[in-house]
């Protein structure tokens, strides 16, 4: 028995050396490290790499957003603002999640440029705290090495991280980059829209405002999200841009009388952030073409790829940015525009 | 502090075995049993100072109580102290226990409006309360030595039983303390020890965690399920009841056995039972044997005729039930036990001609139905239940019961291992293989104390160790809390 004890006992010790150093070297949540050059990372779940991404690469510059900015590819974002990007988006993520984990990476980093951020046009009204993602891998946010614990014996992260990194690297194969990561390529078009909309026949009785509680909802989601974070990082400019969907998310917005409700809290939105100085902020909403055109999106919402990459150079061009001069032109045009739509037309005769 | 936690495992264990060995190697048995107790109020506080506070403050009581009792020369006295050790046991758990679930109800006969305390209920104190109980009522009646301090407080507050059992008596427990034989380690208990505790921790974790997230939807998106899906959920939760607490006493049992302290057995494969009386002879037996010594005897136990005796049954199980947490759900439970029980009695041998496996299958179903009145939240939950059961529904199962056992880690791997086309045609087969291999585990397996005592510690064990440890410490990240901790 005394073989089979100290047998076990050296066992569970060799196991538990071999798996952390395996861990260590691996890292494949960049929790310990940046990036060995030597191993082969597959960057794939964005809740467990990103703050690893902000703790260990190089990078002055952060396109952040939800799937809105998935398809962003950091290699254009250097091209065109000459920087060197990381992308860090958070799949349907609250305006909250992303504002805490910029803070994070801004705390530590206090020599960071520039951030790209996507506004999602349809969260403004909602309620400051939303979250719909639960069971988050904390021990990879904090510094506290005991838990540290969690992320070296942890199935999930082996299954999906390092072994996968294991082969990959053993295999000689290409590490994801980080224009691949998280980026989907799915096809656009008319059908695929319609597939996910299921439009009301009737159309519901226009709204004709927000009630004072919803305006404070919109200012709060605001004020605690984003202009208390740009007030707390001066030094960084702030690329923010609202998300432009298509027009049958414009078309639903109608059916459902919620268009006047939007844009009174686009107005909310648009003027908190225009007292900040270090944001930039853009409206696409009146690039008629692009949001007319069911080939550019995926549903509703999603648009494709080359959406992204046409809306960095826009960023980069300064068209379609909002001051305090122009916003209450370019909200009036708007809403003449989406208010009298044909939208049945439209639908009819894509 | 959880048995199943990466601090425990990692950290918390290894060190209590290793300070413990190493003051009994230097020939310092006090300091052993100080670092023991320091260690289990570690254990015991490491989630919550204030339940310290309140189990330190029961076991001095306690301890009070019985010296002043051994140094009273009138029975008066003792009798008084005796009222008084009970009234302070009781009176604790009232308060935290009961309070409350009192309060709810005068409010609701009487239209009062007195106010809850909405108290934490301070974990197991069900359990440490019953042991100082049979320790001052051992004592009045003169059926229990004289222990010091050090050895009561180590004995009340010994890790491995003092959250969820089993509920070990004084006499069990502080003589295997005492022994000097024990002091030395002792590698076939430590082996035993660690095939236990790693049987315990893969059925808490791998199993009981599993079937819970499968419930817990049950319970949660109730108004979407019907009969199959009713089936299902309740012969899960009684398989996860079974495994949780099953796979508590192995590891409560192992941990017991390196610090070569043999636990008493707490749990027998309680489905294997042909009979209802046979079922509560095997699950949770240490508190079976409580009721029996000090509810069920002094009531006159089986002496007094048998209407009587039936009588004392149902009062046995109806305390039991309402040991088991403050909630009509759980004296109902215990009634509908207390009644099976009888009607057991009754029947007598008349149902030995029934095959045993029919039987064996009748009592995991009576079990069964109980359990879901046992986990429901309220009657009206129960009742809710019971109304869905009824409902067909197209015979259709509720998707997510399934999608969440499919989208596990192991199913994923089943499935990249070239499953997944069965698994695509028959999403609901891996979870019905799963319930299938657990009922025919506690149907006809031998379970952990046989398994520990019995065997060849070679190879076959030595991996089987290794791979269920890992395997659970792997599964840690997502944990859940034990099921008797609210008891």
């Amino acid at each position: 028995m005394r073989k089979w004890v100290i047998g076990c006992l050296t066992t569970i010790l060799t196991i538990i050396v071999i798996m952390t150093a395996t861990a260590w070297i691996i890292d494949p949540y960049f929790h310990f490290h940046k990036p060995f050059p030597f191993v082969s990372y597959r960057l794939y779940d964005e809740r467990y790499t990103n703050d690893g991404i902000s703790r260990h690469f190089e990078y002055d510059t952060i396109i952040t957003g939800t799937s809105m900015a998935q398809n962003f590819k950091p290699s254009e974002v250097d091209a065109v603002f000459g920087v060197t990007s990381v992308k860090e988006t958070f799949s349907g993520a609250g305006f909250k999640e992303l504002s805490q984990n910029l803070d994070r990476a801004l705390a530590r980093k206090n020599d960071l440029k520039t951030v790209i951020w996507s506004v999602d046009f349809n969260a403004i009204i909602r309620d400051k705290d939303y979250d719909i993602y639960s069971g988050y891998p904390e021990y990879l946010y904090d510094d506290n090495p005991f838990n540290d614990v969690c992320y070296i014996f942890n199935k999930t992260v082996w299954y999906e991280g390092i072994i996968p990194n294991l082969i990959m690297t053993l295999l000689g194969h290409e590490r994801t980059s980080l224009d691949e990561y998280s980026a989907w390529d799915k096809e656009l078009g008319y059908e695929h829209v319609m597939a996910g909309y299921d439009r009301w026949e009737e159309r519901a009785e226009m709204r004709p405002g927000l009630s004072a509680e919803e305006q404070k909802m919109v200012e709060d989601n605001i004020r605690q999200n984003f202009v208390e974070l740009v007030n707390k990082y001066p030094d960084t400019t702030f690329y923010l841009f609202y998300t432009p969907y298509s027009i049958c998310w414009w078309d639903f917005m109608n059916q459902e009388g919620l268009m006047l409700q939007q844009f009174e809290a686009e107005r909310i939105t648009t003027e908190l952030l225009l007292q900040c100085p270090n944001v930039k902020l853009y409206n696409f909403n009146d690039k008629y073409d692009v949001i007319t055109e069911f080939d550019n999106y995926r549903d509703r919402e999603h648009y494709g790829a080359h959406i992204n990459s046409q809306i960095l150079e826009w960023l980069a061009k300064g068209e379609g940015l909002v001051t305090l001069d122009n916003y209450e032109a370019l909200l009036e045009q708007e809403k003449q525009f989406y208010l009298n739509y044909n939208y049945e037309e439209k639908l009819k005769n894509p | 502090m959880l048995f199943n936690s990466y601090i425990f495992v990692f950290l918390f264990f290894p060190l209590v075995v290793f300070g413990y060995y190493a003051f009994h190697h230097w020939k310092k048995p006090k300091m052993a049993l100080g670092w023991l107790l320091l260690m289990s109020m570690l254990f015991y506080g490491y989630n919550s100072i204030e339940y310290l506070f309140i189990l330190i403050t029961s076991v001095i009581l306690n301890f009070g109580v019985v010296e002043l009792m051994s140094r009273a020369k009138r029975t008066a006295l003792r009798r008084l102290l005796l009222a008084a050790g009970l009234g302070v046991n009781l009176g604790i758990l009232f308060y935290y226990k009961y309070y409350d679930f009192f309060i709810e109800n005068i409010n609701a006969w009487f239209q009062t409006d007195y106010t809850f305390l909405r108290l934490m209920l301070p974990l197991g104190i069900s359990f440490y309360t019953f042991q100082q109980l049979s320790y001052v009522i051992d004592s009045y009646r003169g059926e229990c030595e004289k222990y010091g301090f050090l050895e009561y407080a180590s004995y009340v507050t010994f890790f491995p039983q003092l959250i969820a059992g089993p509920i070990v008596y004084h006499d069990e427990l502080i003589w295997q303390l005492r022994d000097e034989r024990n002091h030395k380690i002792n590698y076939e208990n430590l082996a035993k020890g660690l095939y236990a505790f790693s049987l315990g921790l893969a059925k808490k974790v791998l199993i009981a965690d599993t079937l819970s997230k499968i419930v817990t939807i049950g319970y949660t998106d109730i108004h979407h399920i019907y009969t199959i899906t009713v089936i299902i959920i309740t012969i899960c939760y009684s398989l996860q009841i079974y495994f949780d607490f099953s796979g508590y006493c192995d590891m409560a049992y192992g941990i017991g056995y390196m610090f070569n302290v043999k636990l008493p057995i707490n749990f027998n494969s309680p489905y294997k039972a042909v009979s209802v009386t046979d079922f509560w002879d095997r699950w949770h037996m240490t508190l079976t044997r409580f009721f029996t010594k000090y509810v069920y005897i002094p009531l006159g136990g089986s002496r007094k005729g048998k209407l009587r005796t039936y009588f004392n049954i149902l009062i046995v199980f109806l305390v039991s039930g309402f040991w088991h947490g403050a909630n009509w759900t759980f004296v109902l439970w215990g009634f509908w036990n207390g009644a099976a029980n009888v009607a057991d009695k009754l029947a007598g041998r008349f149902l030995e001609w029934i095959p045993k496996i029919i039987r064996r299958i009748g009592i995991f179903l009576l079990a069964t139905y109980a359990w879901a009145l046992f986990r429901a939240p309220s009657i009206i939950q129960a009742k809710r239940m019971w109304k869905h059961f009824k409902e067909f529904g197209g015979g259709k199962v509720y998707p997510p019961i399934y999608e969440t056992f499919n989208n596990l880690l192991e199913t994923r791997v089943l499935y990249r291992l070239g499953l997944g086309g069965i698994i695509d045609r028959c999403p609901l087969l891996p979870l019905a293989v799963f319930m299938l291999a657990l009922m025919f585990a506690c149907f006809f397996l031998k379970n952990t104390q046989e398994k520990v005592e019995d065997g060849h510690y070679g190879r076959r064990r030595f991996i089987v160790t290794i791979g269920l440890l890992f395997w659970s410490v792997l599964s840690l990240s997502d944990v859940s809390e034990f099921l008797y901790f609210n008891f």
